[in-house]
């Protein structure tokens, strides 16, 4: 399996008095995971856990399809988990998350998301996203209807049409990507591109260890206002 | 991404679209995904149970969540678990001591008049 470098790291921001996003880390298998939840204090942070829990405990088979079939597995088994929960505990209150995952092997790798938290690659200085969002303003982007500068401004761009939770079935996108030493890749949260900008998210994941880039990512995010949690995993491809 | 790994891609979520609409079941949507994604791998097309609990006969149907949502069923959540705080107690019959009120007036009513009469007739 490829040497891979990573930096995880989350946190509450500055307007939020509890952090409901929740990361995950599994080196040995090569999977990583940003999870936002969602339905307030004790739901949202439940939910976002649920989640990662679930794909810590995911075993690789050596077939690549079998991998991503057995985190599509792990995410469909918590669906249902969440929504039992959220039925018993919180009387059917929403109760829902995010989940981008990256899933990295000799060369490739890929992208298993319901939300939209985020995957991005940096190569050569290119910042390119790699999932799609599930969303509103994503389907008009598609549709042609909005540019990408205008989706990010619009007063629906929170509005997400798939989630850990959303529905009794869970449906997940998955792309795959070539990966090359020296790539580094980000998955993030809505708290961290909604704070900054693609140029600044590319400029700051080209600077130093991971760990440094990491960390200035969560700080700008901050400087910006932060007005949610933010989690941000930044992995660096190294040889093979 | 290369033109063979957009290819690939677009294959990859135009199959989940098709799912998700329910226009493939669960068993061909995974045997489609992983023809797709052995090809790009190199590796071999595993040969899975089809009757494995993980790909039964569920099919998708997607509701938009916003933060909106969460903040109005939050708020909807809260008056209806304030009646349920309060009602912990034993309830109040008000209907039945009522009766009993008026069934105590009535029979200490007839039980005055009768001593009246007695007492005068004596």
């Amino acid at each position: 399996m490829a040497d891979w470098q990573y930096c995880a790291l989350t946190d509450q921001g500055v307007k939020r008095k509890h952090n409901e996003d929740a990361v995950v880390a599994v080196p040995d298998i090569a999977l990583w995971a940003v999870a936002d939840g969602m339905g307030g204090h004790e739901a949202g942070d439940v939910a976002s856990k649920m989640v990662v829990d679930a794909l810590a405990s995911v075993q690789r088979p050596d077939n690549f399809s079998l991998f991503i079939d057995a985190v599509e597995d792990a995410l469909t088994a918590v669906n249902q988990n969440m929504r039992d929960h959220a039925g018993r505990e919180y009387a059917g209150r929403t109760m829902g998350s995010t989940v981008v995952s990256m899933l990295g092997a000799d060369g490739y790798g890929a992208c298993v998301w319901a939300g939209d938290s985020r995957l991005y690659r940096l190569r050569d200085g290119n910042l390119e996203t790699l999932s799609r969002d599930h969303s509103q303003v994503q389907r008009l982007v598609d549709a042609g209807v909005l540019s990408e500068a205008e989706a990010d401004a619009h007063p629906n761009s929170n509005v997400i049409t798939r989630a850990v939770g959303g529905a009794a079935a869970l449906v997940v996108d998955v792309v795959m990507f070539d990966v090359r030493p020296g790539d580094r890749y980000l998955l993030c949260s809505d708290g961290l591109h909604n704070e900054l900008s693609k140029e600044a998210i590319a400029a700051t994941l080209a600077r130093g260890p991971v760990s440094d880039s990491a960390q200035s990512l969560i700080d700008q995010a901050i400087q910006n206002g932060a007005r949610d949690n933010v989690s941000v995993i930044v992995i660096e491809a190294g040889g093979a | 991404m290369n033109a063979t790994g957009e290819k690939l891609n677009q294959d990859l979520l135009a199959l989940t679209e098709s799912f998700a609409n329910a226009a493939i079941g669960p068993a061909e949507f995974r045997r489609r995904r992983r023809e797709i994604i052995c090809e790009w791998t190199g590796q071999p097309v595993p040969v899975v149970d089809v009757s494995a609990p993980s790909e039964d006969d569920t099919h998708p149907g997607m509701k938009a969540i916003t933060d909106k949502d969460v903040r109005d069923a939050a708020r909807a959540a809260k008056p209806a678990a304030a009646p349920a705080a309060e009602s912990s107690g034993k309830p109040i019959r008000w209907g039945l001591w009522i009766t009993v009120m008026l069934l105590l007036f009535a029979f200490s009513g007839a039980g005055a008049l009768i001593w009246f009469v007695l007492r005068r007739s004596a």
